[in-house]
């Protein structure tokens, strides 16, 4: 899969990442593995915005909340390391990076 | 009031007697049911520092406020209440399926049970007839028989009851009480008091109405509801459920495994929420009144335990599997069904089973002890076996069935290191040396090691906060997490449900709506702190202090030793700061003892005597 | 043919929304023994939700030693007169269904495919799981027909 941050500059470079996706996401995209490319300077925060795109209504409503935000109850991590939701906008992205969904659950069990 | 029947029912064993009681609009405004009728029934019926096997100690069963009505998600649930034989302090728990909103049909909010019955009997509810019943018949038989046998003489196959098996007329302080086949008021150990009662079960059929305040408002807010409970939000857990949650621990070294020696579980693939959904699972279905069906039901399909079945969660799925160092889902879903059929918590005796283990690897408790099995982490049919040892007494099973921590004193030699317990309530499924907010969550919980007190994994989890530090802000979040869970419990609301839900407000409104009792959101966000204050007092009447919010010493001394979470503890240290920042966010002393300006404004000040104050 | 709510067995979940929400209909209080469609859970997992499949010939009013009972000739539904009905239970005892229930009035409780209510059978539209369908036999005997054939083809392929 191949995807890119709009910009008026084409000639940016691409680089891939690795996505994982945990839990109902993996049901969702119909995978639970994918390479993503993307151009440099593409943040965390582009990339889930693009597989919310990607991956269609369901996987979108599993991801982000109707307001488009992130869903408290999902855990994301870049390379192993839980993102803090809120810094995502900024959080840059690097090759052979991998991202990871999961869905948390809240309560119980 | 509406939906609430007003009814409280005392019934003494000892003399076979039974009252009813009324109570008001009153009580349901400050406590609302459920954790709050419980907790408070408890600390004014309870008699100061007895025993918990005291005939005096009362069983108390406590509806939630919503219970029997049809608000989705909201209707099905009930409390059991106690002394915990398992820590001597608050004992309580929740359980589902049909049995709650039956006991507000037959007529009651509040069953108070109190005294011993010479010989065993069961307590059999019929709309507003109360009668004991002999029970001598049933008394050895798991909790699944007694149910057929109970339906049988009765008459009627949807009488529905919540009892004990061998586990609770043992005494087994992992004992719990069994309804609706799949369902349990699992943990602290109520299934001895129950036991200890020589009662074996409480049967009911109510055919009484459930009343709705405003049933056209009503209609319309459930169907809003309906909605949203079918959809995104609710979707993880009417999929693959909470056994998804194994390869997300896994990943986060979060999967308490081997008793705590490690935080991932190298065969976790084999015992995941796909694999269990993909080859085991035989259908989901539903409790009363809920649109959502999360009940995950399983049965194994192979080997010696073929055909064994059992409702599965992520939490009991962890106990057996990566805790025992067990991959063999058909092993693990016989020893579940045995905690059913037995009558012992789930979760519990996981972690028992866990901490026998390793006992048995350290050469601590040996061959002849266990009756002929090698006890290692790993086997799975001996961890079964071992299930059975426990609720039946026999072998060492007669030592683990009283928990870790009795467990761990009478073996001694440094066994008390690896006991994982706080307050003497086994830890359950999130390794709390990496999750520093949850830890926190842990130390203070007011029923011992419990995670469903606060659920404070989720800050550590979203990477709100940084899971590995120590902060001292971290007690606002618990203690924000606690009152909005007090609250939950109190209605009951599903947690697995809870973000179908904007806030206290919204959920105020549909109580009036249900109840006729006006509430507003900031008035139930203060029963939630009432709540939770009012069972700290408890706690400190019944001898807790600080130091029993705490941590076993695994957590604090031992590291996690691989993965992305290697070198985490937790230290006394870490749990100094965060304790001292839940305590002044409490408005509690450094010693966590509530101050009388804080019980004052939860109109509390009844109490203050608990605390060395002047009524 | 009559028009009667059947459920799909593969689908019931034994939630006893449907329970409730007759109930509500009916009595606008929450009380399943009231329902007029009732649950079946069978351990460990077999559920269904049963009610009145409006007969040909209905037994139950053939039964009725009082002739309290009668059937609309266009849509099947049971009714029952009030002063005739003196609660005896022979309706209850032929159905094979138990479709029908002693109410202490007396009279019975039957399912009348909640009359003039829009949108139909109250517990028709709230089932969660879309287990329950306003159906006849007719429909129901075609979706079985084509649902074996589905199966056929799938199993030999199309165009054998």
């Amino acid at each position: 899969m191949e995807f890119g941050r709009f910009s008026e500059n084409q000639t940016l470079p691409l680089f891939e990442m690795k996505l994982q996706f945990f839990g109902g996401f993996g049901a969702l995209a119909g995978r639970s593995e994918d390479i993503a490319r993307l151009q440099t300077g593409a943040t965390l925060f582009d990339l889930l915005q693009t597989l919310a795109t990607r991956y269609g209504e369901s996987f979108r409503a599993e991801l982000l909340q109707s307001d488009g935000a992130l869903r408290d109850d999902v855990m994301i991590t870049v390379n192993g390391t839980i993102m803090n939701h809120a810094v995502a906008a900024d959080k840059a992205l690097h090759p052979n990076d991998t991202l990871a969904l999961f869905p948390v659950f809240p309560g119980g069990g | 009031m509406h939906a609430y029947t007003g009814k409280i029912l005392y019934v003494d064993l000892s003399t076979g007697a039974s009252r009813v009681e009324r109570f008001d609009e009153t009580l349901a405004k400050e406590f609302i049911g459920g954790t709050g009728f419980g907790v408070k029934m408890l600390i004014d019926t309870l008699p100061p520092g007895i025993d918990a096997f005291d005939p005096r100690n009362p069983l108390i069963y406590a509806a939630g406020a919503t219970t029997g009505s049809m608000l989705p998600c909201m209707a099905s649930k009930f409390g059991v209440f106690a002394k915990s034989p398992a820590t001597g302090l608050l004992g309580e728990s929740y359980s589902t399926g049909q049995w709650g909103a039956e006991l507000r049909m037959a007529g009651y909010d509040y069953l108070v049970i109190t005294g011993k019955a010479k010989k065993p009997v069961y307590l059999w509810i019929d709309d507003n007839a109360v009668q004991l019943k002999s029970a001598s018949h049933l008394w050895g038989k798991t909790t699944w028989e007694a149910e057929q046998m109970i339906r049988d003489e009765l008459g009627d196959q949807n009488v529905r009851v919540s009892g004990i098996g061998q586990g609770g007329e043992n005494l087994s302080r992992l004992a719990c009480l069994i309804n609706d086949h799949f369902r349990a008021a699992g943990r602290t150990g109520l299934g001895a008091v129950m036991g200890s009662k020589n009662l074996k079960a409480v049967a009911l059929r109510g055919t009484q109405d459930v009343t709705i305040a405003d049933p056209e408002g009503f209609m319309e807010l459930c169907k809003e509801l309906y909605e949203r409970a079918k959809g995104p939000a609710t979707a993880k857990y009417r999929t693959l459920g909470t056994p998804a949650n194994m390869l997300t621990m896994d990943a986060q070294c979060c999967l308490p495994t081997r008793n705590y020696q490690g935080a991932s579980f190298e065969n976790v693939h084999k015992v995941s929420g796909e694999v269990l959904n993909e080859k085991y699972v035989t259908r989901i279905q539903g409790c009363s009144a809920c649109p959502c069906r999360c009940e995950h039901i399983a049965k194994a399909k192979e080997g010696i335990h073929k055909g064994a079945v059992s409702r599965v969660e992520y939490e009991p799925l962890m106990a057996f599997g990566p805790y025992c160092g067990v991959d063999d889902m058909n092993a693990i879903i016989k020893a579940l069904q045995y905690c059913n059929e037995f009558g012992v918590d789930a979760i519990g005796t996981g972690i028992v089973v866990g901490f026998a283990m390793e006992c048995y690897e350290k050469g601590l408790i040996a061959i002849e002890d266990t009756g002929g099995l090698e006890l290692r982490f790993g086997n799975a049919d001996a961890m079964v076996e071992m299930v059975r040892k426990i609720a039946m007494r026999e072998d060492v099973g007669d030592l683990m069935t009283e928990g870790v921590m009795r467990a761990a004193r009478e073996i001694a030699r440094g066994s008390d290191h690896f006991a994982m317990h706080i307050k003497g309530l086994e830890l359950t499924g999130y390794d709390i040396r990496g999750l520093k907010t949850c830890a926190l969550g842990y130390a203070v919980s007011r029923r011992g090691g419990d995670h469903q007190r606060h659920g404070s994994y989720s800050h550590d989890l979203s990477g709100k906060v940084d899971r590995y530090k120590a902060e001292r802000g971290r007690g606002k979040l618990v203690m924000d997490d606690e009152d909005m869970y007090a609250v939950v419990d109190s209605l009951i609301i599903c947690k697995f449900t809870r973000t179908i839900w904007r806030g206290y407000d919204e959920i105020a409104k549909a109580y009036s709506l249900v109840t006729g009792v006006p509430m507003t959101g900031e008035e139930l966000r203060q029963a939630g702190e009432r709540i939770n204050n009012l069972a700290r007092l408890f706690n400190i009447r019944e001898g807790m202090t600080r130091k029993d919010d705490n941590l076993p010493p695994r957590v604090m001394k031992d590291p996690i030793p691989t993965g992305v979470a290697q070198g985490s503890v937790t230290t006394q240290e870490d749990l100094d700061i965060m304790l001292d920042g839940y305590y002044e966010a409490r408005g509690w002393t450094n010693a966590g003892v509530p101050m009388p300006e804080k019980l004052a404004e939860l109109n509390l000040s009844s109490y203050a005597a608990l605390i060395g104050e002047e009524v | 043919m009559h028009q009667f709510v059947s459920v799909d067995i593969k689908k019931c979940v034994g939630c006893r929304v449907c329970e409730y929400a007759c109930s509500m209909e009916k009595t606008k209080t929450c009380n399943p023994s009231k329902s007029r469609i009732r649950v079946v859970r069978i351990y460990p997992h077999t559920n269904a939700a049963l009610n009145c499949r409006m007969c040909e010939n209905a037994p139950c009013v053939t039964a009725c030693p009082r002739k309290a009972l009668s059937q609309a000739a266009d849509t099947g539904v049971i009714g029952v007169n009030d002063q005739l009905c003196n609660g005896c239970g022979w309706c209850v005892k032929v159905c094979d269904f138990g479709a029908i229930a002693l109410d202490p009035k007396p009279t019975v409780r039957i399912c009348d495919l909640c009359g003039e209510r829009e949108g139909g059978p109250a517990c028709v539209e709230w089932c969660p799981e879309v287990a329950l369908s306003l159906t006849t036999g007719d429909a129901l005997s075609q979706k079985a027909r084509i649902a074996s054939v589905e199966k056929l083809v799938e199993a030999v392929g199309e165009g054998q």
